[in-house]
């Protein structure tokens, strides 16, 4: 009888699979099955007498084991030396005192193993074969760090040259006033400056590193090809001698949130478009209740999928921008939301509004059926896809003891994930999307976006801030004085270098300047002659590598691309460029020169001179108030790419033939180097050939 | 006493490496369809994933002389939906699904996968059919990718400095054998092909008697090939015998130089050996010479020249994947103020090292390290295993190479790598190519 039954089932379901097979209608995209079911790698604990938590999850599928430690500890006021956290964990492995770096370095390429440091802790990966070596490593790096001093200088120089590059840099800015802004009086809002970098020290390392670093507020986390037993034994040995001791715990309140919409500004002189980040802080954290209806909201509203709200707004319907997103961050102290876009100046006003909108509409209607599912699959996806990454399966295992979560939440999150309804979502939208108490950072052309920001300030009042998120005071000091105008401004910088007699005597120069590229050296000759030839010569080691030359009439750029004739507005700006003393004669070249404000250079107050060439290519020159030499020059270029912004500052003036000139000229922006002015040579009859 | 005990110990020993290579050895299971199309599916249920890839036995050298560039810009065709899919809809489907796709081209094959949560089976073996079946292969579309795949090769070529090394060193290095051109291959024939001479490539090569398609992840095989039936099963196998390349590039006797002309302001050397086939005991041999000399910052080549000498600011060393006999490359950009000519030496003499001493125990036991670290790595994540085990089947029939290849790599003798050297990195099997800046060509 049971065997009959099961023939016939058989025979039903081949006939059933023959129809399908006959009637296969390609046309049908084929829809997903039920939500996967999967087993993340459960994990076990013990605590060793140190107090290090350690957390083993076995995985024999591959004879590797990772190792990750985190330093758990509240993050503390770095005040003016901010940066010094982060620099003690970047260091970790720069030497101990018993290994340089090289022989560090050397030891784990020859295994074939990785080993990154970081703020408050270390990751890394090696062959189970290799694993003693591997741990010796890691535990003298943790135990034994010596801090080389030169490691250190190395380390601060390459963090300013970071500092440098981004300073033009909009999203760089925005994201770091934001930051500063939504979590004033908490160690988050600290940022680093050139200043707190100059200021951090070998002590700072060494004295945080023994403060903080104790294996009583740490954990380390094991995935991969070992046992339990083994890792106990591995973890007993290797980090067992590590020290515990009292740490310090900090105190603070969560950030206050605002009360109604603020508006941050950051000026960039002449920007065609604007970073737009609109942030405040969330109480929000891992494993919470609405974490996963939050991400889901977070996801509809902003995760750049092209049916999420933000995206298709701003982008495919109105396309303001190349792209338009969100994020709702959790964390144990403070988390935040940001939604954030780059969009052209003249649409700056309306995109702010589709953000609010968007943003407003999370919180007011429910989202549709059809919208829910598509989000629950493309989340269904991306945490599946997470997964293979071992280093997110230690992430769950670390997240699970550190906010004592129940020990399944990951092996059940997608069934969490479907759970969700769309009451929820708005629930959750309710409580943390919310322009109402946010701060809409822009950074942009503040001349064209000052008026139009207003309307979304609840105080109508537009704060100002530089790009390290100070509030930049318009007070008494920095009025204009009267009688101060562009001409009294270049007068005085006329009379500083030298005087009008002095500079009229000049008939021809020749400047060499030397600058390192990536450890070569560069030179760079430029001659001049009255009253207006031009000519400029870059070389390496005697070759030359580009030529630029103006002969009055006709200008021809040499470069590897070959020789090209300069035209149009190019040839029409060099014209002015290259004539000698041009301060003297901007009338007369049609020049417009204005001023337009006192700004802060470099901790000093400087005249800011717009100056616009017939072409309309605008220059801002800075003349510090007190010694009226000129200081800073700054100039953007838009191109397809986007607008960048170089800055010319020019220090350490020398008098050569009565005439001041800067003899180090340091230019960022789109490349950073620092030309250094070895000789200056005046009235040497330069001969025409030159140029 | 002794002896027995060293008996026993070398038998534990055995029988703990066999366990050992058991534990992590990927298991699979291969078929063929009627059509010819070959499966190779891997259960592995760590990831609720599924990777699905399609390989074709098709690459640049299977195109014509005169209409290169043909499987490059079929991948690109790829993308442009089919008879069921709406143009522009292909992408955005795997994206709606959560999923992630992508593709690459070389020289012998082309490659198409999709990461998709498992219980997306079905939409990446049916996205992947319809590419099979029905792909547009109609004006509009090949008008899109003509422009796109042109820029691109310009965007490449002319653009990017020393780009054109591939395309100056193959022309050169090969007279016989389809390796004289690149993937990416002429802009202008591409440009000049017609629909109907992409409809022909289309039907000559995409068909399932040219294809692998691979399964890797949290599959259950029966529902897999249900499913893999569904779609695929009644395809239709191509009648016409698929055209392969059956050249051999003579044994060269003497060296070729030449000078380039770049958009480049720092001068550079490249020379190209050519070596053995692919999976011949020499073509691993010489893969762990090209290691030796420029794998990380403690090998060869970057110690001696860059850090000790200071002769070049970066130096490389590796062998091109080919299936075919094929070319493997040395390059360095000087430092400044160092002549090529004098880095060319300082690197030859490298070269010279290793041809007249045997390297140390020591370096080999790193190399051998750095092997097996990567055969691991290389086989860690889902999408590379579907790779190694397509790729491994398409060139050598034999898909379980992704076991045993880092044999064929442990098994290098240090003997191996100083005859190696002698028997393929002479300078009379070389070609040498002086890359200079434009401003100096007279």
């Amino acid at each position: 009888m049971k065997k009959i039954k099961s023939i016939i089932l058989t025979l039903i379901v081949a006939l059933f699979a023959n129809v399908v097979f006959a009637q296969l209608d390609r046309s049908i995209q084929p829809q997903p099955g039920p939500a996967p079911e999967f087993k993340i790698g459960e994990h076990k604990t013990f605590t060793l007498d140190n107090g290090l938590k350690v957390i083993v999850v076995e995985n024999h599928k591959t004879p590797r084991i990772s190792y990750q430690l985190t330093v758990d500890v509240n993050p503390v006021f770095e005040k003016d030396a901010k940066g010094y956290v982060s620099m003690a964990g970047d260091l970790l492995r720069s030497g101990t005192n018993t290994k340089s770096k090289i022989e560090i370095d050397e030891a784990i390429d020859f295994i074939g193993a990785d080993l990154y440091t970081f703020r408050n802790g270390m990751y890394g990966m090696t062959l189970t074969k290799h694993k003693i070596t591997f741990l010796e490593l890691m535990s003298d790096i943790l135990l034994d760090p010596s801090y080389p001093a030169e490691e250190v200088e190395k380390t601060k120089k390459q963090k300013l040259a970071g500092l440098a590059s981004s300073k033009t840099n909009p999203s760089v800015i925005a994201n770091r006033v934001g930051q500063k802004l939504r979590n004033q009086q908490h160690p988050y809002g600290e940022i680093e400056t050139e200043s707190t970098i100059e200021k951090i020290t070998r002590d700072h390392l060494v004295h945080y590193y023994n403060t903080y670093y104790k294996p009583n507020t740490s954990y380390l986390v094991i995935v991969g090809d070992i046992s339990f037993k083994e890792a106990k034994k591995d973890a007993e040995k290797y980090f067992g001698a590590w020290e515990k001791a009292d740490v310090p715990k900090q105190e603070y309140q969560f950030p206050n949130k605002n009360i109604g919409t603020r508006v941050a500004l950051i000026h960039k002189d002449d920007a065609v478009q604007s970073y737009i980040n609109i942030t405040y802080p969330v109480n929000l954290k891992i494993g919470e209740k609405d974490a996963i209806s939050g991400s889901i909201a977070n996801n509809i509203l902003g995760s750049g999928a092209f049916s999420s709200r933000l995206f298709s707004n701003l982008r495919e319907d109105k396309g303001y921008t190349y792209g338009a997103y969100s994020s709702l961050s959790k964390n144990a102290y403070v988390g935040n939301f940001r939604a954030f876009a780059q969009v052209g100046t003249e649409v700056t006003d309306d995109a702010v509004n589709q953000f609010i909108i968007e943003m407003n509409r999370m919180k007011n209607e429910v989202v549709d059926d059809e919208t829910l599912s598509l989000f629950k699959t493309i989340l269904t996806g991306s945490f599946a896809r997470s997964l293979e990454d071992p280093r997110t399966v230690a992430r769950f295992a670390f997240n699970t003891i550190k906010y004592d979560l129940p020990a399944d939440y990951y092996q059940t999150y997608l069934e969490k994930i479907d759970e969700v309804t769309k009451e929820q979502v708005l629930e959750v939208s309710k409580k943390f999307i919310d322009s109402d108490q946010a701060i809409i950072v822009v950074v942009g052309d503040k001349n064209k976006l000052f008026e139009d920001l207003k309307k979304y300030s609840s105080t109508d009042e537009v704060e100002v801030y530089d790009i390290y998120g100070n509030l930049v005071k318009e007070d008494a000091a920095k009025l204009l004085p009267e009688g101060v105008n562009a001409e009294t401004v270049i007068g005085k910088y006329v009379d500083a270098i030298g005087g009008r007699d002095a500079l009229e005597q000049i008939q021809d120069i020749k400047m060499i300047a030397t600058t390192n590229m990536s450890g070569m050296e560069l030179k760079q000759t430029t001659y001049k002659k009255a009253p207006n030839k031009y000519a400029m010569i870059m070389s390496m080691n005697g070759n030359v590598m580009m030529q630029q030359a103006f002969n009055g009439e006709r200008g021809i750029m040499k470069g590897f691309q070959g020789e090209q004739e300069i035209i149009g507005d190019d040839l029409e700006n060099l014209k002015i460029d290259a004539v000698m003393n041009v301060e003297l004669k901007y009338a007369e070249l049609g020049v417009v020169v204005a001023l337009e404000a006192i700004e802060s250079v470099n901790d000093s107050d400087a005249y800011k001179l717009k100056v616009v060439n017939p072409t309309g290519q605008t220059t801002y020159d800075y003349f510090d108030l007190e010694s009226c030499l000129k200081v800073q020059s700054k100039q953007t270029t838009v191109t397809p790419q986007g607008e960048f912004t170089q800055v010319i500052n020019y220090t350490d003036y020398q008098e050569i033939n009565g005439v001041k000139f800067p003899f180090i000229v340091k230019i960022s922006g789109v490349q950073n180097m620092e030309l250094k002015v070895s000789s200056v040579e005046i009235n040497t009859d330069l001969s025409d050939d030159l140029f | 006493m002794k002896i027995k005990q060293l008996l026993l110990s070398f038998i534990l020993l055995t029988f703990a490496t066999s366990i050992f290579a058991q534990a992590n050895k990927i298991e699979f299971e291969e078929y063929d369809l009627d059509n010819g199309l070959h499966v190779i599916l891997h259960q592995d249920n760590s990831f609720p994933l599924v990777v699905v890839t399609i390989t074709y036995h098709v690459g640049s050298k299977n195109e014509k002389p005169e209409r290169t560039g043909f499987a490059h810009f079929f991948e690109h065709l790829m993308f442009e939906g089919s008879e069921n899919i709406a143009r522009g809809e292909y992408s955005k489907i795997v994206d709606k699904a959560g999923g992630t796709l992508n593709a690459n081209t070389t020289w012998d094959r082309t490659f198409f996968y999709e990461v998709l949560s498992s219980n997306q089976l079905e939409l990446g073996l049916w996205l992947e059919s319809e590419r099979m079946l029905h792909l547009n292969v109609d004006s509009i579309g090949v008008a899109t990718q003509k422009k796109v795949v042109t820029e691109e090769i310009k965007q490449i070529e002319e653009n990017q400095p020393y780009m054109s090394f591939q395309k100056e060193i193959v022309k050169r290095a090969f007279t016989v054998h389809p390796y004289q051109w690149t993937v990416l291959g002429s802009a202008e024939h591409v440009m000049a092909a017609t629909e109907e001479d992409y409809k022909e490539f289309y039907n000559s090569f995409y068909v399932p008697n040219n294809a692998v398609l691979t399964i890797v992840g949290d599959i259950d095989f029966d529902d897999a090939k249900k499913l893999i039936n569904k779609y695929y099963a009644d395809m239709p196998a191509s009648e016409n015998e698929i055209y392969r390349p059956n050249v051999k590039e003579p044994i060269k006797h003497e060296e070729i130089r030449d000078t380039v002309y770049d958009n480049i302001q720092l001068p550079a050397i490249f020379q190209a050996y050519h070596t053995p086939k692919n999976g011949t005991k020499d073509f691993y041999a010489v893969d762990m010479l090209a290691t030796l000399l420029s794998g990380g910052e403690s090998s060869r080549l970057f110690k001696e020249l860059v850090d000790d000498k200071q002769l070049a600011m970066q130096v490389a060393s590796f062998q091109f994947p080919y299936e075919d006999e094929g070319l493997a490359f040395t390059l360095a950009l000087p430092n400044m103020g160092v002549e090529l000519t004098d880095l060319e030496k300082a690197i030859d003499a490298e070269i010279e090292k290793v041809q007249n001493e045997l390297i140390s125990e020591k370096e080999l036991q790193k190399l051998k390290n750095q092997y097996e670290v990567n055969a691991v790595n290389d086989n860690a994540s889902l999408e590379s295993r579907a790779y190694n085990l397509a790729i491994n089947y398409v060139f050598h029939k034999d898909a379980n190479l992704i076991n045993t290849e880092i044999d064929n790599y442990l098994a290098v003798t240090r003997e191996d790598i100083m005859r190696v050297a002698k028997e393929y990195f002479r300078k009379d099997n070389r070609v040498v190519l002086y890359y200079l800046p434009k401003s100096q060509q007279q």
